[in-house]
């Protein structure tokens, strides 16, 4: 369980997220979404430990983040891809699988190799990659310490639309398993959530199921969500 | 167990760049061997034009393995310039001149030398010619006073006693008439007229000996900080730094293992530097080759340190390239090739922030001067001291990336 209350974190005099308040719920797909420069990247790397938010707290199951002990239990992919270009893809998993400790098995790496099909590519370095290659190559090792908690920053950027599919169909598997956090602006994957949180203006601005978000905002897709809250922050404003 | 893994990746990643591996072993080869043969041998004749000059001056200059060139009527400067000679020397109403262009130290120094050394030679001689002069004069006169003296005494005695103690006059004058003609009066012009002693080394020692010690140290600075902050750089553009840190590893795990796993191939490439340069280009070194990897391997991780720091506050590779005349280049002139207590006391205060400073000369206390283990303790601890400060500030750097 993620729990954040009254979190806040600035860069210098740049706010970037304020008195944020809300509890990831386990065992789904947790969407993030919201224009760019919102602060999901943030939010993101205040959950890792890799910022330290300002005020506020940062609860995973119970323990105060920052804790570098957690990180156990987290699998992170980022944006990038962030992969040893000069080493093959079994090499990749292998040497992110031992900063886990020794508890990764033969088996368990097959078994992911298998869950991104990766098989075939396994002895071939990183740069002769693909570009998909890379992105499953990543989720690969996001998941190799079988995390309780998996932490994915825009997983489907740049695959194509059967992988994204499988893809996507392999993060459900996961849930029965795993508590899930996926940032994405594209909106068609926020739908494929089970909750989605809206970040908007340094806070989360609406949070919910897809279909509740919709109906609450009383239109047909997300994109005109956001455009709702823009009119809204506008009256607001004119108000004021 | 984290940390053998890293340095386990970095011998991977390190052994499949050709590239890098080249440059850490094969460009200091190269450039160590290339300077070498790139100064001069002090065994080299020097090339001098003579003007007017006195057959005596020519033969002193050649027999100090001068080759003499007698010329008339040339244009000095278009003479010099297209390299006949190193120098050209002349004689005008007893001055004498030489001139020289004055761009190239290595030859035109002992030109200077040889011809000073020729003229003061051809004076001395001149100078022992006249006390020849002077002794033989000397030694008419004494003859002559003898003569005198012999004349007197035959005088004496064709006088009447009486007379003869009247003038009581004493003939034994006192006078050494004996001069001492075993004056050597050649001054032996085939001895050197000063013997040069050596406290360090002997005469065979070429500019280049003095050098390759500090080079040496130089290119285990140099490339250990390069490929060290190079590849630190690139963990971080590439976020494997980011992705690294989002594991549970510890900060200081990342930089113990950078800091070994670079460090294999700092002492490799140390061992290949020094082992070229001992049995390859016969460097002499009058200490221990133990205490030129001590003081070396140490370097190399101050090296390590001060990369991986310097890494932190770049974004590109091009701008790792800028730290070299800033850190790298300022360090060649305190590494022992200059002398620092000559220099001005704000320089004096520069010097011991230097981790070359310390190694370089170390080096030549080594190499040269056989200092021994216990003599170079001292400037090893203060590298001891740049390694631990470098990981410090490594491990607190490493907060930027991960606060806990």
């Amino acid at each position: 369980m993620i729990k954040l209350s009254n979190m806040s974190k600035s860069f210098g005099k740049q706010t970037i997220l304020q008195n944020v308040s809300v509890d990831i719920g386990a065992n789904q797909i947790t969407g993030l979404i919201g224009p760019s420069g919102t602060g999901k990247t943030t939010l993101i790397k205040c959950l890792m430990g890799m910022e330290k938010h300002d005020t506020g707290s940062i609860q995973i199951d119970d323990t105060a983040v920052p804790n570098r002990k957690l990180l156990n239990k987290i699998g992170y992919m980022a944006q990038s891809d962030s992969l040893y270009h000069d080493l093959t893809g079994l090499e990749n998993i292998q040497f992110f699988a031992h900063m886990y400790g020794n508890k990764i098995s033969k088996q368990n790496v097959q078994s992911i190799l298998d869950l991104v099909q990766l098989e075939q590519d396994k002895k071939k370095l990183v740069q002769h990659y693909s570009g998909g290659m890379k992105r499953r190559l990543s989720l690969a090792i996001a998941l190799i310490n079988q995390p309780k908690y998996l932490i994915l920053d825009e997983p489907t950027v740049g695959i194509d639309p059967v992988l994204k599919l499988s893809i996507w169909n392999q993060l459900h598997d996961l849930k029965k398993d795993s508590t899930l956090l996926i940032t994405t602006h594209i909106m068609d994957e926020a739908m494929k959530c089970d909750q989605l949180l809206l970040m908007k203006n340094k806070g989360i601005a609406a949070s919910g199921s897809p279909q509740e978000i919709l109906e609450n905002f009383g239109v047909s897709d997300i994109d005109q969500v956001f455009l709702k809250l823009e009119e809204q922050e506008y009256e607001n404003a004119a108000a004021n | 167990m984290r940390m053998l893994q890293l340095i386990k990746r970095i011998c991977k990643q390190v052994l499949r760049d050709k590239r890098t591996l080249a440059l850490l072993f094969l460009a200091p080869i190269f450039v160590i061997t290339l300077l070498n043969y790139i100064f001069p041998d002090p065994d080299d004749e020097v090339t001098i034009a003579v003007v007017n000059v006195s057959d005596d001056v020519i033969d002193i200059l050649e027999e100090n393995d001068m080759i003499v060139k007698q010329e008339n009527e040339i244009n000095i400067k278009s003479y010099l310039e297209d390299g006949n000679a190193s120098g050209v020397l002349e004689e005008k109403n007893g001055e004498w001149t030489l001139t020289i262009l004055n761009d190239n130290p290595m030859d035109e120094g002992p030109a200077i030398q040889g011809s000073s050394k020729a003229i003061m030679e051809m004076k001395l001689n001149d100078l022992s010619d006249n006390i020849d002069d002077m002794i033989n004069n000397m030694e008419d006169m004494s003859a002559g006073v003898e003569d005198m003296v012999e004349s007197i005494n035959e005088m004496m005695d064709q006088l009447p006693p009486e007379a003869a103690q009247n003038l009581d006059i004493n003939t034994d004058l006192g006078v050494d008439t004996d001069v001492d003609t075993e004056i050597d009066s050649e001054i032996n012009m085939d001895e050197d007229p000063i013997t040069v002693e050596y406290i360090y080394g002997d005469e065979s020692y070429t500019f280049f000996e003095i050098l390759n010690p500090i080079l040496v140290s130089f290119f285990v600075f140099f490339f250990v900080f390069l490929i060290a902050g190079m590849s630190m750089l690139k963990e971080r553009s590439s976020g494997t730094l980011e992705k690294l840190l989002s594991t549970p590893i510890r900060k200081s795990e990342i930089v113990f293992g950078y800091l070994f796993g670079y460090g294999i191939f700092a002492i490799l490439q140390t061992a290949v530097i020094i082992l070229y340069s001992v049995y390859i280009l016969d460097m002499e070194i009058a200490g221990s080759i133990t205490n030129m990897f001590i003081i070396n391997i140490l370097l190399s991780f101050v090296a390590l340190g001060l990369g991986l720091l310097l890494s932190t506050f770049v974004s590109s590779e091009f701008q790792m390239i800028q730290f070299i005349p800033l850190v790298i280049i300022p360090q060649i002139f305190f590494s022992g090739m200059l002398n620092v207590d000559t220099m001005e006391p704000w320089l004096q205060w520069i010097a011991p922030i230097m981790p070359l400073y310390y190694a370089g000369n170390t080096m030549i206390d080594v190499v040269l001067k056989g200092f021994t283990l216990g003599e170079i303790i001292a400037p090893l601890s203060i590298l001891v001291l740049f390694i631990v400060i470098f990981v410090t500030l490594n491990i607190l750097g490493m907060r930027r990336y991960r606060k806990v």
